[in-house]
């Protein structure tokens, strides 16, 4: 049976819950690798763990200093759940925000991931963000273009049917904080690079930083 | 078996691979034909149906929804195919309007080789023909009803399936043979978009195509479209992308544009249900001249879809309390203002204001009815339907103006075509179209019945109808208070093109100097002698880098005005973004329907802008210029009731007609053209851009 690698400091930590309902999601049991601090894996060792065959993904929590090292190298999804987040709902994960630049690539990232979550009735909703790079050349008449315009980028962007698309101007990484604190999602799932080089991962940087929720990084393959 | 349809010339083919990296939905739109306003998008004979509409007419709306959409009619292309292609590629043949699609190779079967076309000779008649190996394709029911549209009536008798709904009626059969072991599925179907045939008239069109045959009906099929790439086409030399990109902005005018007495052209054509499939002034003035230079039968028949709503002008003039007749900015079967009052920009929900405001409408409406009278020589259409025309739209725009203190007369509250202004005083396009419109109305009438105490006060109003202009700078003020604003450049913002309004905002985009696509320098396009003389310079300098493009008609028109000042390398760059907007999905919307407009722009891009042509007074005039790229110019239209030809290098010109035309060229005398001219062209002396 496929599992969820699981890695907290400590028992009571929402990594737990969050894990168990990815585990509901995806049919597989929970694996712990640590509920203390003590035990806390260093990067190597939980990327070990995480590469074993029937692992789906990892749940952890923002370790002082190997958190981005792991999710660098990390060749499956890794959820960082916030130290002190505390699950309020039951189950832990129906709804998830899902951001999109639009791109095949990035759609291409999670779209497996959207289709499970849609599979297992979890709300989704995407995001897009319009800003300098990735705002249409054309809006030719407000009273008609968002419809043409949202069939194909949900056809591009392999949406799931139900999926419910907002769109919003501005910095992304920004604004998938500030729809998050306003669309009350349990989860963010974000596709990304894996490349930290200057300039890029904006959103991943600050969406993991700034968003007070779970956020799934899925890399790209 | 496959002699009948073979390979495409090169730069004559469109092709698609299955495995594109853009949704099949926009290869679908790519890929339509149609012929006498009936339009099939490209979609894969399996597919089921799905969101979007695959066979449209002409005129045929729904409107049992708000506001009226094209009716999504019951399609002729669906096959069961067992197994499904896994892989394929369609091939759209630019010459002969045909779409085939060709398996790629599979192990111990025959590839599955369809072919299809709506026939250009028997308006309705549409054939498909499918080759595989026995047993795999299932022709199924021949008539396959679009989801949601239930009152489409649907029988079968055994030979013809029958569909019908309101505003159209189809029948349709079709046969299986084997041929040296291959099974050949042949179906035929005919739509009657008139709404006025029986089931036996169409039945009987049916067995007539029927006992033609396929071979036949191929035959005189692609001898039609070799006849009307002899009426208009294109050649370039050194630019082999331009030019298989032009030819195809013709062939979907001619597959997009149609109908039997008039021909209602939606922003999308019939490519696609976006837009609803509503006519805007796209119709007129994008679409309109480059379709009058290939075709005046279909162009009168646009103007006629106009003059068939007159009376609904007439009354949304009065129910404002104008007189004349005012033409509504969204328009469908009935010709009243179908515009939606609330949509979408980026997210954010905005009042839509443009049915209420962007009146330069009627003018371009009066506009393209002249332009298509003065192109054709039809005379006789300027002194009947289409005078009656202008002289309502002229009353429209007498009752209108608001008349001052000063004696000066103003239009309060309108939109241009700039859209990113709303609700503003004496936009200049506007009022130029309208000044234009009240004098041309005067001319027609004084010119037929004398001078009037109305002709007399239209010379009137026109005469003190501000526009802005300032002499001192050659510019033209786009409204009222527009100089004010904050002098935001678009480089400071994006790259165009861009939807700059999406990007920052409606409030944002009104405070500043930024353009959605011509405005000022629209005036200059359609009416170039209407604008001060040497204006068209002064303006592209200062409205280009405030110009976001972000309408999909502004980069053709752009490229026309910059090729028209004199400027083609510049004019090719922009006509290059205009000729890839479908092919490319640049839009991230063709999926929707092609950007017909747009389309229209491209060939009034060459045409207009590159060759420099313009009618006035009887005279072909023309004023060349080449990009750099471009060694020779090859361009075959229809003006003033001639055919002609026009063969243009960096130094002279070769001009050819089916009779005598009259043609004037900078820096000479007017010649009559018989047969043939050559002109040597001006190097040194400075284009005419006005």
């Amino acid at each position: 049976m496929s599992q969820i690698l699981a890695a907290a400091p400590d028992e009571a930590s929402a990594v737990f819950d969050v894990a168990a309902a990815m585990a509901s999601i995806t049919h597989s049991d929970v694996h712990t690798l640590a509920a203390n601090p003590a035990d806390y894996p260093d990067a190597d060792s939980f990327l070990a763990e995480l590469s074993r065959p029937g692992t789906l993904l990892g749940v952890l929590v923002p370790h002082p200093t190997d958190l981005w090292q792991v999710i660098q190298r990390s060749d499956k999804p890794l959820i960082v759940v916030p130290r002190h987040f505390i699950v309020r709902s039951s189950p832990a994960i129906s709804r998830v925000l899902v951001p999109l630049d639009g791109s095949t690539e990035a759609a291409l990232t999670v779209r497996d991931t959207m289709r499970l979550l849609a599979d297992a009735d979890v709300e989704l909703i995407v995001l897009h963000v319009f800003d300098a790079a990735h705002t249409p050349m054309f809006w030719d008449q407000a009273a008609h273009a968002r419809d043409g315009w949202e069939q194909e980028f949900r056809e591009t962007c392999c949406i799931p049917p139900a999926t419910k698309v907002e769109l919003r101007r501005g910095t992304p990484g920004q604004r998938v904080v500030e729809v998050a604190a306003e669309l009350h999602p349990d989860l963010v799932a974000l596709g990304w690079s894996q490349n930290l080089a200057p300039g890029r991962a904006r959103t991943v940087l600050t969406t993991v930083r700034d968003a007070k929720l779970p956020v799934m990084l899925v890399p790209v393959t | 078996m496959a002699a009948p349809y073979p390979e495409p010339e090169p730069g004559w083919a469109i092709t698609w691979h299955s495995g594109d990296r853009l949704p099949r939905a926009v290869a679908d739109a790519v890929l339509t034909i149609g012929a006498h306003g009936l339009a099939t998008r490209g979609v894969a004979e399996e597919a089921p149906a799905d969101a979007r509409p695959v066979v449209l007419a002409s005129g045929v709306y729904d409107r049992s929804v708000p506001g009226e959409r094209l009716l999504p009619l019951p399609s002729w292309t669906g096959l069961d195919i067992d197994p499904a292609p896994a892989a394929w590629r369609q091939t759209l043949d630019l010459r002969t309007g045909v779409l085939t699609r060709t398996e790629a190779p599979v192990d111990h079967q025959r590839p599955l080789r369809t072919v299809r076309f709506v026939s250009a000779v028997r308006p309705g008649i549409v054939v498909l023909r499918a080759e595989a190996t026995p047993g795999r394709v299932k022709p199924g029911d021949a008539l396959r009803a679009y989801p949601g549209t239930p009152q489409a009536h649907r029988t079968f008798d055994g030979q013809y399936w029958l569909a019908s709904a309101p505003g159209i009626a189809v029948a349709a059969t079709h046969i299986q043979r084997d041929h040296d072991g291959v099974e050949v599925t042949e179906r035929i179907a005919a739509y009657d978009t008139d709404g006025t045939a029986r089931a036996e008239d169409l039945i009987a069109a049916v067995r007539r195509a029927s006992e033609a045959g396929f071979d036949r009906l191929l035959t005189e099929h692609r001898t039609a479209w070799a006849a009307r790439w002899t009426d208009a086409g294109v050649e370039i030399d050194g630019d082999t992308d331009a030019e298989l990109a032009l030819r195809y902005a013709l062939f979907q005018l001619w597959c997009n544009v149609g109908g039997t007495t008039e021909a209602a052209v939606g922003a999308r054509g019939l490519s696609g249900g976006g837009y609803d499939g509503h006519v805007f002034w796209d119709a007129d003035v994008f679409i309109l001249p480059a379709v009058a230079s290939m075709a005046p039968d279909l162009a009168r028949a646009m103007v006629s879809y106009r003059l068939h709503r007159l009376p609904a002008a007439k009354s949304a003039a009065a129910e404002r309390g104008y007189a004349g007749a005012r033409f509504p900015w969204e328009s469908a079967s009935l010709g009243v203002d179908v515009t939606p009052v609330t949509g979408d920009l980026g997210g954010e929900t905005v009042a839509i204001k443009t049915g209420l405001w962007e009146e330069h409408i009627t003018a371009d409406v009066a506009w393209s009815a002249w332009h298509y009278a003065r192109w054709s020589d039809d005379t006789a259409f300027l002194r009947g339907p289409g005078r009656q025309l202008l002289v309502a739209t002229a009353r429209y725009w007498t009752s209108r103006c608001r008349l001052a203190a000063d004696g000066t007369a103003h239009i309060d509250t309108v939109i241009g075509p700039d859209e990113y202004h709303e609700g503003v005083s004496d936009n200049a396009f506007t009022n130029i179209m309208a000044r234009w419109n009240l004098r041309t109305a005067a001319e027609l009438v004084e010119r037929a019945t004398g001078s009037s105490p109305e002709t007399r006060r239209w010379r009137r109003v026109a005469a003190t109808l501000v526009d802005g202009y300032q002499p001192g700078t050659g510019r033209y003020e786009q409204f009222a208070g527009y100089f004010a604003l904050d002098p935001l450049r678009i480089d400071a913002v994006a790259t165009p093109p861009v939807a700059a309004d999406v990007l920052l905002g409606r409030q944002r985009v009104a405070r500043s100097q930024l353009i959605k696509q011509p405005d000022v320098l629209m005036a200059h396009h359609l009416l170039p002698d209407e604008p001060a003389p040497g204006s068209l310079v002064s303006n592209l300098d200062f409205y280009g880098p405030r110009t976001a493009h972000g309408s999909s008609l502004s980069p053709a028109i752009g490229a026309s005005l910059l090729a028209r000042a004199g400027r083609p390398d510049d004019a090719l760059a922009e006509l290059r973004t205009a000729l890839r907007l479908d092919l490319d999905d640049v839009t991230g919307t063709t999926a929707g329907g092609l950007h017909l407009g747009a389309i229209g722009g491209c060939w009034q891009a060459v045409l207009f802008g590159f060759a420099g042509a313009r009618v006035a007074d009887g005279v072909l005039w023309l004023d060349p210029v080449l990009p750099s790229a471009w060694s020779r110019l090859g361009l075959r239209f229809g003006c003033l009731g001639r055919r002609v030809r026009l063969d243009i290098d960096h130094d002279d010109v070769a001009i050819e007609t089916d009779g005598p035309l009259r043609v004037r060229l900078p820096g000479h005398a007017d010649i009559t053209v018989t047969t043939r001219a050559r002109v040597a062209l001006r190097t040194s002396q400075p284009r005419s851009t006005r």
